[in-house]
């Protein structure tokens, strides 16, 4: 039986820790959050030999001392879970900083590995780590690394089983006499061997004697001692050359993080993610579903038939399995898209530079500059927009942006949009949409401000972060982390999205062998009727296809299609003979089809997915233009632009805030989405 | 004085830290802004400054920045 080893990376951030961590754990990357909490947790499982190594990868923190939720995980995971070795990633380039923190590791008493990460950067700066030497006056193992590209990853696996069977443990950090001599008392008592924790309970007690003697508090003392023994140790081990080296960075910067020229840059940047993701992912979105609806599920059809599977099973498992899993699969291209050009360009140094330049104008709204990135990311697609907001350091910012994501509309919300402007708005559908738009925007803003004044009261934090140089990263380690987030994402998501769209077709489908009409979600759709009929929706067949409408909101209607077609006689599309060969043969060809236009979209400079082809469901706007009016219609679609009507962004919702907040921004959504289209609809009568 | 008073391109010394208590001076001073180190103000962009200290650069908002005594 393989050994298992618990291993904890620790370090400040930007050292380069998740590069590492990427070349160490390859696909076997996952993402996910740290309980309880919205900082995201990186793990990996390794075979190694005889080793099975579990890595955690700790948040990026410069010291152990509680200043964020970081630092307090960190030491929780330290003291509870006690890893069996400590992999502590140093920027070789800040040296001695990095050592504080080394120097509150080593107090923990756990074997431990030094990885001097950075060490072509250092050489090239002329820093010189004096590697036997930090192994000798600590006792611990010591490794050059690079983490773009992976030099030295063997060397730390071999370190890392070389420290965990070690039975000598790293020599923990001395102070001055004074302060040892406090501590030796405080462990005779306490009986503890853990070094850190008799300093937090020095630290809890304080210590007159000491204090008197400093003339400064003892958390300030232990400070101080710790700096100095990083800074003795740094003396001792690190030789720099004068090199003289013009900086790149700064000058990239000076252009990057200029006022006016930053700015063009950056609405640049944000078109380009926002025309690359979209344009090169939409036609492999549209595969996919094709793939799943075109070819899969009659495909599972032809077989069930084949083997006198019951009626009702064949459609619910063409239909809901099928489908429902087909769902899932079509945001993939997307969210692998994004999360590619996200990864980029946060790898790259460009993202925390953002938060730089845009902070004086969300600074407007109460929030910092990195908000800006996932509430863009919103118009396109909510889902991977509420997952880029992952990388906000504040928890009262990242629940504010993830409450005024949802607000921003996307595409499709824009399909349900230019169905109801092409038959009630014809002269003017532009502005009716525009409005539309900005009412999101606006109700984003009153979200903001809502939840500040409620729930996450209090200043905004103060803003302190570290830029790193601008590196170019590795494709390799860009792709693992965006593989990890698409599994993740199949993964939390995709058990969600699976179960409410199983529920959603049984809802639409029971009693079996019963019309539409007479389906369990009629029933609710009439039974809703009396709460929409106040902002103008007083058919039951427009309040039951909201019901399936949660799985999307361009489903409404799909689904009002199917309702309509059921009660007022419109022909459905007849399902054509199912030919294999035809299909395999049309399937690959539409793969082929889907390369070619993803590259050919390249060359128009328009966003092209976001493109709605009005000429779909000619014959249901006919129905629809006498069961709606101007103003019903208006209502309808600010409910539909406020209410979030999407499983997709309700199940990365819940995996971000927890079910309980997610479930509540559900109500508030659906209460605000009512209230607007009641004022909306209350007032247009009035004036009309 | 404090940091308020220096013009963008400018070295300084960090003289003393005010608010020791305050989490983020101690974040501060974990990355390396304390008493007697040297840097420079690289960019000020509104409500944010940038420094440069040793190889690292740091963005610090001007309300916090005013805990921090600098010198020529």
């Amino acid at each position: 039986m393989k050994k298992t080893l618990k291993v904890a990376i620790a370090g400040n951030p930007n050292v380069g820790k998740t590069s590492l961590l990427n070349h160490i754990a390859g696909t076997r990357l996952k993402v996910g959050n740290w309980p309880g909490v919205t900082v995201e947790k990186k793990e990996a499982v390794v075979e190694v030999g005889d080793y099975r190594i579990h890595f955690i990868d700790l948040p990026g923190i410069y010291t152990l001392e509680p200043i964020s939720e970081d630092e307090k995980i960190a030491v929780e995971f330290l003291l509870q879970e006690r890893p069996d070795v400590i992999l502590n990633v140093i920027d070789s380039t800040n040296f001695e900083r990095n050592l504080l923190l080394t120097t509150e590791l080593l107090e923990f008493g756990i074997p431990l590995v030094m990885a001097l990460n950075m060490s072509d950067e250092a050489q090239r700066l002329g820093i010189r780590i004096d590697k036997s030497k930090l192994k000798e006056l600590l006792n611990v193992q010591v490794v050059e690394t690079v983490g773009r590209t992976g030099k030295g990853t063997k060397e730390v696996l071999k370190a890392i089983i070389e420290a965990a069977d070690d039975t000598s443990n790293p020599r923990e950090p001395v102070y001055s006499d004074s302060l040892e001599r406090v501590l030796e008392k405080l462990k005779e008592e306490k009986r503890e061997e853990n070094k850190h924790e008799l300093i937090l309970e020095l630290i809890m007690r304080g210590s007159k004697e000491l204090e008197s003697r400093e003339g400064k508090p003892i958390n300030q003392i232990v400070k101080d001692e710790r700096f100095a023994f990083a800074h003795g140790l740094a003396k001792e081990v690190l030789k720099r050359e004068l090199i003289s080296r013009r900086d790149l960075t700064d000058k990239i910067d000076r252009v990057v993080l200029h006022p006016f020229l930053g700015l063009v840059i950056l609405l640049s940047v944000i078109y380009l993610v926002f025309k690359l993701s979209f344009d090169l992912s939409a036609p492999f979105m549209d595969w996919i579903d094709g793939f799943i609806n075109g070819f899969l599920s009659p495909l599972s059809l032809e077989l069930l038939k084949s083997l006198h599977s019951p009626e009702w099973f064949i459609r619910f498992f063409s239909e809901a399995v099928v489908g429902g899993v087909g769902f899932v699969l079509t945001f993939v291209p997307l969210i692998g898209a994004i999360y590619f050009f996200i990864t980029f360009l946060e790898m790259s140094g460009y993202i925390p530079r953002v938060a730089f330049l845009m902070d004086n104008f969300m600074h407007k709204m109460g929030l910092h500059g990195k908000s800006v990135i996932p509430l863009v990311m919103g118009f396109g697609c909510n889902v991977p927009a509420i997952m880029a907001a992952r990388t906000m350091e504040s928890k009262r910012d990242k629940f504010i942006v993830i409450a005024m994501i949802p607000f921003m509309s996307c595409p499709a919300r824009l399909v349900v949009f230019a169905f109801f402007t092409s038959i009630f708005f014809r002269k003017n559908p532009a502005l009716v949409i525009t409005g539309l738009y900005l009412t999101g925007i606006l109700i984003a803003l009153f979200t903001a401000f809502l939840f500040k004044k409620i729930e996450l009261k209090g200043k905004l934090s103060h803003f302190v972060m570290e830029l790193p140089p601008y590196r170019l990263p590795s494709l390799k380690s860009v792709l693992v982390i965006v593989w990890a987030h698409v599994r993740e994402f199949l993964y939390r998501a995709g058990t969600l999205i699976f179960a409410a769209s199983i529920a959603i077709w049984l809802l639409l489908n029971f009693p079996i062998n019963k019309p539409a009409s007479e389906s369990l979600a009629a029933g609710i759709g009439k039974a809703l009727v009396p709460i929409f009929e106040p902002i103008g929706i007083d058919d039951w067949r427009a309040t039951t296809s909201m019901i399936p409408a949660f799985l999307a909101r361009e489903i409404v209607i799909s689904s009002m299609g199917t309702i309509f077609a059921a009660t007022e006689g419109l022909e459905e599309v007849q399902t054509q003979e199912f030919n294999l060969a035809e299909e395999m043969k049309n399937q690959v060809v539409g793969l082929g089809e889907a390369f070619v236009l993803a590259l050919g979209s390249m060359l128009n400079p328009k966003v092209e997915a976001l493109s709605v082809d009005e000429s779909e469901y000619e014959g249901l706007k006919e129905i629809i233009a006498k069961h709606f009016s101007q103003l019903s219609a208006l209502s309808f679609m600010i409910f539909i632009l406020i209410y979030t009507s999407c499983l997709g962004t309700f199940a990365v919702m819940v995996q971000e805030v927890g079910k309980l907040r997610g479930t509540l921004f559900l109500g508030y959504s659906f209460v605000l989405a009512w209230l607007v289209a009641f004022l909306v609809y209350n007032v247009g009568r009035l004036i009309s | 004085m404090n940091m308020e008073m220096l013009k963008t391109g400018e070295e300084f010394t960090i003289r003393a830290l005010k608010e020791k208590e305050n989490p983020m001076i101690n974040k501060l001073y974990a990355m390396g802004v304390k008493e007697g180190g040297k840097a420079k103000l690289l960019l000020k962009n509104g409500r944010v400054y940038l420094i440069k200290l040793g190889n690292s650069r740091v963005i610090i908002d001007r309300d916090l920045a005013k805990f921090i005594e600098v010198a020529h």
